[in-house]
């Protein structure tokens, strides 16, 4: 039986790293007692995949996760039961059954909505202005040296509020914008000093692109 | 946590979980419910302190008392050190952020000689006072216990007392004492006169230590009504019984040995003279293999590990493994827990339960002859002859195997090159054993790595008064062993560092005068000096001649037996008496056969109750109905 939760990554826990926090949820599974499948070989591990990783350092309101369990339980009791031994800060949101045909989210997801906290006010206009521009130029690392690339087809839309900005951006394994890469090039753009360390980062939600058009929760 | 320190700062550090706690089973009391409030150090960088069985133990015990509350602190890593000092941030717990000054009892974990500069550190960026002497009465009383405990003197002037043997023991009865002396608005002192009249509670302020003319000790006197003559160290007497996690802490950060770790029993029976964990931790007390399931159904169920490792000094010795073994794998081994046993003897047995244990790899297999020759284990009383190891090695070769590591020491009393040249003979023949076995039986291509410490003797061993090897003669030993091994062409060596033994030797078995030196090493910067990278041997070698004082004194020097050595009034149990015998019998050659075999009565293992001798908590001495 294959599921698909989403849950959270809190305070308590955002200081967690990638491969960390996937141990911490397989000894959840543990705790939980229900049996997820593992795969064999060399080292037996269990199955389970999660969608774009968050920076170490960054909270989260909608993480996912897909794993297959040996036996047929209720969505109810599977959330119930990873609830009740999960680490503080790690909250299983929603499980849902999933259908063989279904993709994985690790695959499925496209979009990423974040709330960010900033140290300093930004203005509406000052947004209106850098999205107005005809490319949001940035240098990209890939493999073969450091790239111009324009971004601005990454951002589905953003918005400030005093020191907070809320966006959408491409986050997925075909596209992706880093979050931390747009407030940058925003603080360049308006002339504010960048200090990667002062501004916090919640991702509020992870998003597929259903029928072209809008943008759907994984579950 | 409610963090103290801002996630501005822990961006900036390597690894900041190490900072931030609130682990899976990491306690959340309310610090305003409690009348105690205790942070519990272990003076190394989280990784390797949460690693510890010791600190699990003791911090779920000192919760389970509701009027306690039991934090962890650790040595922050260089990086964060460098934040704090910058932004005036004083060392916090990782369970309230709140500042350790503020609490009532910081305890150090002390589990070998290279933390002490980190002990002195952690104090100083806690803003505490440094020194005993210095401290007021709104600062914490400061403890220590743990092995190096057995010799408190080198950290005399920083610790206000020492817990010599087993935390479980006397804990429970100090903080008893604590809580009604609180209450009664009592001055530190006043507190420490109270608890200087238990069993293993050691005030090192109530003692003077006086020097003969070359610094050796001429006394030691209680200076202090309330203080013995001798601490005698205090054991857990039934394991059955005693204390044990059920819900030990799961750190998010993979740590040394991130895994369900079971003690089965303590002490040994061995008796290897060059190893003071043999005799520190006797008497000889098991758990049973019921108590034994119990306390991991519980922690398997409560910590969703994937791996358990049972762990004492040598588990082959326990006679009950056989049916532990059975039971955990036929238990757990569909749940996908790996079961691994360091320390393990090699003979039919172990290497049969390896192969059930599922081992597809076949990891490398590990041999301990300790030393090269046969003349040389004699002495040592490594109960473990040449025809053994070869034997284990060649059922290991059959099984498959085809990796094998060897532990040596170097600079052992009465070594000669001879000795140093048989550990590679040693491996000559091992690898001879491997080419006996047919081709199609024996895993293709072997390998042998073989790695040799520098010997400390240590105190409280059957070698307390011997001489250590000067770095120089260890070097010089090192590349002999080398020149030897490289004829070996399937052998491979792997070095240690001398000069960190010979620092650990100075200090192992270092008097009071020493505390000053540690003070100045640790002015001059020394942090994290288990780690290669951070130890500098200068600063040790500045410290002792500003101070006019020698390490020859301490480590080459020869003691005679009666000289009063620094730890004398400390009694951990097994009786100078047996161990001048072991010298002497080393010295023969002569090996002492092991408990099992026989009873070497190497100490008064009887206990006073209510002015009655008890029967020994030995369990070996006491025989009778023990698996071991
Ligand atoms: S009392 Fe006897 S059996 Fe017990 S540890 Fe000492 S020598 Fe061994």
């Amino acid at each position: 039986m294959k599921y698909r939760a989403k849950f959270t990554k809190g305070d308590n826990v955002k200081f967690v790293g990638h491969l960390d926090l996937l141990r911490s949820i397989q000894r959840t599974i543990n705790r939980a007692g229900i049996f997820i499948k593992y795969s064999w070989g060399f080292n037996p591990h269990q199955v389970f995949s999660i969608a774009q990783p968050l920076s170490v350092g960054q909270t989260s309101l909608g993480e996912y996760m897909d794993f297959e369990l040996m036996e047929d339980i209720s969505e109810d009791e599977v959330k119930q039961k990873l609830n009740a031994v999960a680490p503080r800060g790690i909250e299983i949101l929603k499980v849902r059954r999933l259908n063989e045909s279904e993709k994985k989210v690790a695959a499925l997801v496209e979009y990423g909505e974040y709330k960010v906290i900033l140290d300093k006010d930004i203005r509406d206009e000052q947004i209106k202005n850098f999205m107005l521009q005809d490319k949001i130029e940035v240098d990209k690392e890939t493999k073969s040296g450091t790239k111009r690339v324009d971004i601005k087809g990454d951002i589905v839309n953003l918005k400030a509020q005093g020191n907070v900005l809320h966006t959408t951006i491409s986050t997925g394994s075909m596209q992706n914008l880093k979050i931390e890469l747009l407030v940058e090039t925003l603080y360049k753009y308006v002339g504010f000093e960048y200090d990667e360390y002062k501004i916090d980062v919640e991702r509020q939600d992870l998003y597929y692109m259903h029928e072209g058009k809008t943008l759907k929760k994984l579950i | 946590m409610d963090k103290k320190v801002s996630d501005y700062i822990l961006k900036q550090v390597e690894k900041p979980v190490r900072y931030t706690g609130g682990e899976y089973n990491s306690v959340v009391k309310n610090p305003g419910d409690v009348d105690i409030r205790f942070a519990f150090c272990f003076p190394e960088v989280y990784d390797i302190g949460m690693s510890y069985l010791g600190l699990q133990i003791l911090y779920g015990m000192l919760n389970e008392r509701s009027d306690t509350y039991c934090e962890r602190v650790f040595a922050p890593w260089v990086d964060m050190e460098t934040k704090m000092r910058e932004n005036d941030i004083k060392l916090f717990t990782l369970e309230t952020g709140d500042e350790v000054r503020k609490f009532d009892f910081l305890g150090f974990n002390l589990l070998y000689e290279m933390t002490y500069t980190n002990v002195l550190n952690v104090l100083d960026l806690s803003g505490i006072s440094i020194y005993s002497k210095d401290r007021g009465e709104d600062e914490p009383i400061v403890c220590a216990g743990g092995p190096c405990a057995n010799n408190p003197e080198p950290l005399a002037d920083f610790i206000d007392f020492f817990n010599i043997g087993d935390g479980e023991a006397k804990l429970d009865e100090v903080l008893d004492l604590y809580k009604e002396h609180k209450k009664s608005g009592g001055k530190r002192r006043e507190f420490l006169e109270k608890i200087a009249r238990l069993d293993g509670i050691y005030v090192p302020a109530f003692y003077d230590v006086k020097y003969n003319e070359y610094g050796t000790i001429k006394s030691v006197d209680v200076i202090n009504e309330n203080a013995k003559p001798v601490v005698g160290r205090v054991v857990v007497a039934d394991l059955n019984t005693s204390y044990f996690p059920d819900k030990p802490i799961v750190p998010f950060l993979e740590t040394v040995h991130n895994r369900i770790t079971l003690e089965v029993f303590r002490g040994c029976i061995r008796g290897c003279r060059f190893c003071n964990a043999g005799f520190m931790y006797r008497p000889i007390r098991t758990k049973s293999v019921d108590t034994l399931m119990k306390q991991l159904d519980a922690q398997v169920k409560n910590t969703g590990f994937e791996e358990i490792s049972l762990v004492s000094l040598s588990t082959s010795d326990y006679s009950g493994l056989p049916e532990l073994a059975d039971k955990i794998i036929n238990k757990y081994s569909k749940q996908h827990i790996s079961l691994s046993l360091p320390s393990l003897r090699i003979d039919e047995f172990s290497l049969d339960l390896m192969n059930r244990l599922q081992e597809v790899r076949k990891s490398g297999l590990t041999f301990a002859p300790e030393a090269g020759t046969q003349r040389m284990r004699d002495m040592i009383n490594k109960g473990l002859t040449e025809e053994e190891i070869l034997e284990g090695c060649r059922l290991a070769f059959e099984g498959g195997w085809n990796r094998v590591k060897l532990y040596f020491m170097m600079g052992l009393p009465g070594e000669t090159d001879e000795d140093i040249i048989g550990i590679a003979d040693l491996a000559r023949k091992i690898v001879g054993e491997y080419f006996k076995v047919p081709k199609e039986i024996r895993a293709n291509g072997i390998s042998i790595n073989i790695s040799a410490s520098c010997y400390v003797p240590k105190h409280n061993t059957p070698f307390q008064w011997e001489s250590q090897n000067i770095h120089e003669e260890f070097e010089r030993k090192q590349r002999l062993l080398r020149d030897e091994i490289k004829k070996v062409k399937q052998a491979n060596y792997k070095y240690h560092d001398a000069k960190t033994s010979v620092v650990e030797g100075v200090l192992s078995r270092a008097d009071r005068k020493i505390g000053k030196i540690i003070y100045d090493v640790w002015k001059k910067g020394a942090r994290f000096e288990g780690w290669s990278d951070h130890f500098d041997y200068t600063k040790w070698q500045e410290a002792f001649l500003e101070n006019g004082m020698s390490m020859d004194f301490y480590n080459t020097r020869k003691r005679e037996v009666d000289e009063i050595l620094p730890w004398d009034h400390i009694n951990v149990g097994v009786s100078k008496k047996f161990l001048v015998k072991e010298k002497e019998k080393a010295l023969r050659g002569e090996v002492t056969p092991n408990c099992k075999v026989k009873c070497n009565r190497c100490g008064d293992w009887r206990r006073d109750v209510g002015g009655v001798k008890s029967e020994s908590i030995c369990e070996m001495q006491r025989g009778g109905g023990i698996i071991l």
